[in-house]
């Protein structure tokens, strides 16, 4: 044989030992892990942090596997940060657990008191979690509302991953992940908001189960305080990020008119006036459609819609000035306005930088909403 | 002088005794003699029981030698001076007949074999288009091949080859279109072939390619006249060689395997998303199972959740690793796809479906494989078989194992790394000096514009340059596109 071959089929050999030697390294077989799909952040009783994750058993059996409709047990365990908590909860696994299907993660209010950027940062350094995985805070403890069984899913992730679409619909929630927190918070763009998750009592079942409404806001690292369901609205609207809700205004005998609002458009303009003091307006447009009618005594003529055209208008401001005036107390800049200045006047930022909790709750917004009624839904 | 290359003389008994001496006595020969008349003499007419066409021969003896000169102008016949040529026609089927007295005979054709018609292509089916198929008849081939270009241009030269058989072959191309230095060095090559036999076209393609240890295909073959005729018209030659129902094409290229003929017998949006499927086939073909493998160990987070539970249920049972159960899977489909083209025609559709539902039911509920890895070995082996090349398909199946083995050891960065090594080698291969990858690699846009897809025959004004014909354009000047 040749030189040639011999050193062809060395090449060869060195190959193949080196791939068999230094590969398969991070390898895991399926039926070696453990797929976590939530955990619950909290105070622990003998450590600072306690962490329990939700984690999907594993059905066999049968021709058709069960998916996500598969039934959940939850590991818990505590330590100085996250990391180490979750670390140590191997100890209590048989299997590895994976962390990166992680699509939610529950925080309790009073493990933010302390302070939303420890948490933030450590999960972040846990590179195993996905940009996309979905914040939320409740009051209580995390871990039981992660325990609490859901009419129609036998994984809790995947109720609170429905629960987040519903902001779409009713503007009294919203998606929020990690990167949108992580993003903001290292950029300082605006200050966080962050879903609130809570336990209530089912009408008709008498049944506990978990629902979405209302924010935490924070200002900076900072709990701030909360928005309820229509401040969230009126927050909503104003950044430009609703799609849908529900508005209603008297129309006489206690009885109100609902509208579906159909489509939302909103534009801050942020300028300096001649004192160099931050003016903001709002202009705010609105579709909406006629949903319910219960007042007999009003037909629906064009006069009539332009009159609740106008309510709606007033209606509006005034729930976004509302919310507006409720941030201003807690000095929380959720709509950015500071960042709109940096970036348009990066010299007067300068100067208002450190004083700007105080400049902002000082702003009086101006506030123009144009709303249309679309349809009546009847045909005359 | 040897036996071979001796002449007849004008000693009838010692030429009878030489050929027989050189055909090895062989008892299927047959020498009879006849009286002529009319001052013609006596002649001995010889030819191998079975290989004459028994009508022909009684005509032979029947009229000859009043009608002789009437045989020979309807039968093909030459003149044959040595004992190797006549051992040579005889061995052809010929008849051959010795004039006593005279040093020379003459051969005529009278080779009938029973032959099967022209079908319809086994291996190349299509749905619409021609439906004509090469067969084992060497002249019908070439008829075929006529038919489908009643061109003068067509230009046909024979050439022998198989130092014992001397079966013949025929090297056809386009006269004013095919490149001469092509010709030239598919003659050269052809004339280096120094094996005794060419039992088919396989023989012929190993000695003639620029890369003998390679296991792509460097050669086309095809069973389709219109294929053939297509080549051509590229500036491309075809082999024709006698026995085999498969003509050669060359120079080839790799992304030439997912062309189909039938591809421009439909309109050209439904030709084009064809061809790219077929495409898209030939990466689930080599790339799925080690897909399938670096997923399940190595890169779970890129599963959506649902799929990964999904899975995860699905493999629970099963005790073996991805990659085991992998190879396995693989190689049971490799078993049942041979099984089903070796076995009898009935008996291998008993297998494909004992194989493919019995079995991999029963495996799947054993707990052997999981379900998810039934659909990727089915997905895979379906997707192969939408290769029209039966060359590539194979090598496409081998090529899976490689990556699955790279996929098992390093994940997607094996399978990056293996489809890298793959593509420099095919890179770095050549047909008759075309680069096997063009023109992707080196790039023409043009020209890859109708292998990807299925450019409308109004935009083709141009012959692929790749196999340097002498005319470019193929349609007149001015023509309305």
């Amino acid at each position: 044989m040749s030189s040639r071959k011999f050193r062809l089929l060395g090449l060869l050999a060195m190959s193949v030992a080196v791939l068999l030697i230094g590969a398969c390294d991070g390898s895991l077989e399926l039926n070696e892990i453990h797929i976590v799909h939530s955990i619950a952040i909290d105070k622990g009783e003998n450590a600072p942090i306690r962490v329990t994750a939700e984690i999907a058993k594993i059905v066999t059996g049968g021709q058709q596997p069960k998916g996500m409709q598969s039934d959940s047990f939850y590991l818990s365990h505590e330590g100085e940060n996250a990391f180490e908590a979750a670390r140590l909860m191997r100890n209590k696994s048989d299997r590895m657990l994976l962390w990166g299907h992680t699509s939610v993660i529950l925080f309790s209010k009073d493990v933010m008191k302390d302070g939303l950027s420890p948490h933030i940062e450590s999960i972040r350094r846990l590179r195993q979690f996905r940009n996309s995985t979905l914040l939320y805070m409740t009051e209580g403890k995390a871990y039981e509302r992660l325990q609490m069984s859901a009419p129609n899913s036998m994984i809790t992730s995947q109720v609170l991953k429905g629960l987040a679409e519903n902001g779409k619909a009713t503007a009294m929630t919203m998606k929020v992940s990690l990167i949108d927190v992580y993003r903001d918070y290292i950029n300082e763009f605006r200050d966080i908001a962050i879903p609130a998750i809570l336990q209530v009592k089912d009408s008709e079942e008498n049944k506990r189960i978990l629902q979405a409404t209302g924010l935490y806001i924070f200002q900076k690292d900072h709990l701030a305080g909360t928005l309820s369901p229509g401040q969230t609205k009126a927050f909503m609207r104003a950044s430009n990020q609703m799609s849908g809700s529900l508005e209603k205004i008297p129309c006489g005998s206690g009885q109100q008119i609902s509208f579906e609002n159909i489509n939302n458009n909103s534009k801050m303009h942020v300028t300096l006036d001649s004192k160099r003091q931050p003016q903001v307006s709002f202009d705010i447009n609105a579709d909406l459609t006629i949903t319910d009618m219960p007042c007999k005594e009003f037909d629906i003529t064009p006069v009539m819609i332009h009159a609740w055209e106008d309510q709606l208008n007033l209606k509006i401001a005034e729930d976004i000035r509302k919310f507006i005036r409720y941030t201003q107390k807690r000095h929380t800049d959720l709509l950015g306005v500071g960042e709109w200045i940096h970036r348009k006047h990066p010299q007067v930022w300068k100067t208002m930088k450190e004083d700007w909790p105080e400049q902002y709750s000082r702003i009086q917004p101006k506030i123009e909403v144009h709303t249309r009624i679309d349809h009546s839904n009847f045909i005359t | 002088m040897e036996a071979d290359e001796q002449r007849f003389t004008s000693n009838m008994a010692e030429n009878k005794q030489l050929l027989s001496e050189r055909m090895y006595h062989t008892e299927d020969l047959m020498m009879n003699d006849i009286e002529g008349q009319n001052g013609e003499g006596q002649i001995t007419i010889c030819h191998l029981t079975g290989l004459a066409n028994e009508e022909m021969l009684r005509q032979v003896y029947a009229f000859y030698p009043d009608h002789v000169s009437l045989l020979r102008t309807v039968t093909s016949e030459s003149e044959i001076r040595t004992i190797s040529e006549a051992a040579k026609e005889l061995a052809s089927g010929n008849t051959v007949l010795l004039y006593h007295n005279k040093q020379y005979g003459i051969s005529i054709d009278t080779l009938s074999v029973q032959l099967r018609s022209v079908e319809e292509p086994v291996s190349e089916a299509a749905v619409k288009g021609a439906r004509s198929g090469f067969t084992e008849s060497f002249r019908n081939n070439l008829a075929l091949i006529r038919y489908h270009c009643p061109s003068p241009d067509l230009k046909i030269e024979f050439k022998d080859a198989g130092v014992v058989t001397r079966t013949t072959m025929a090297v056809i191309s386009i006269g004013g279109l095919t490149n001469p230095a092509l010709l030239e060095e598919v003659h050269r090559r052809l004339q280096e072939i120094p094996v005794d036999i060419i039992p088919g076209d396989n023989t012929v393609e190993e000695w003639i390619v620029d890369n003998r240890g390679t296991l792509l295909p460097l050669i086309e073959t095809t069973e389709r006249p219109d294929r053939v005729v297509a080549a051509l018209l590229e500036g491309r030659i075809a082999i024709i060689i006698q026995g085999s129902p498969f003509a050669l094409m060359l120079p080839y290229v790799f992304l030439q395997a997912f062309q189909v003929s039938e591809d421009y017998a439909w309109n050209y949006y439904i030709g084009s998303s064809i061809r790219f499927m077929r495409l898209m086939c030939a990466f689930i073909g080599a790339l799925l199972p080690g897909f399938y493998v670096a997923t399940v160990t190595f890169h779970h987070e890129l599963v959506p959740t649902s799929l990964l539970q999904s899975i995860a249920s699905a493999r629970e049972p099963v005790p073996f690793p991805a990659v085991i159960e992998s190879f396995a899977m693989m190689i049971a489909f490799e078993i049942m796809r041979e099984a089903g083209v070796r076995m009898p025609k009935q008996v291998g559709q008993a297998v494909s479906i004992v194989g493919a539902l019995i079995l991999g039911q029963a495996a799947v509920q054993a707990g052997i494989v999981s379900p998810i890895m039934v659909i990727v070995a089915a997905l895979t082996g379906i997707a192969t078989f939408t290769l029209p090349s039966t060359a590539i398909n194979y090598v496409i199946r081998i090529i899976q194992f490689g990556i699955t083995f790279m996929a098992s050891v390093l994940g997607y960065v094996g399978i990056v790394a293996a489809v890298i090594m793959l593509m420099t080698y095919l890179a770095s291969l050549r047909s008759f000096g075309v680069p096997y990858l063009s023109p992707a690699a080196p790039f023409d846009f043009e020209q890859l514009a109708d292998i990807v897809i299925r450019r409308p025959s109004t935009f083709n004004n141009k012959r692929p340059g790749l196999f340097h014909p002498l005319r470019r354009r193929r349609f007149r000047e001015g023509t309305r596109r």
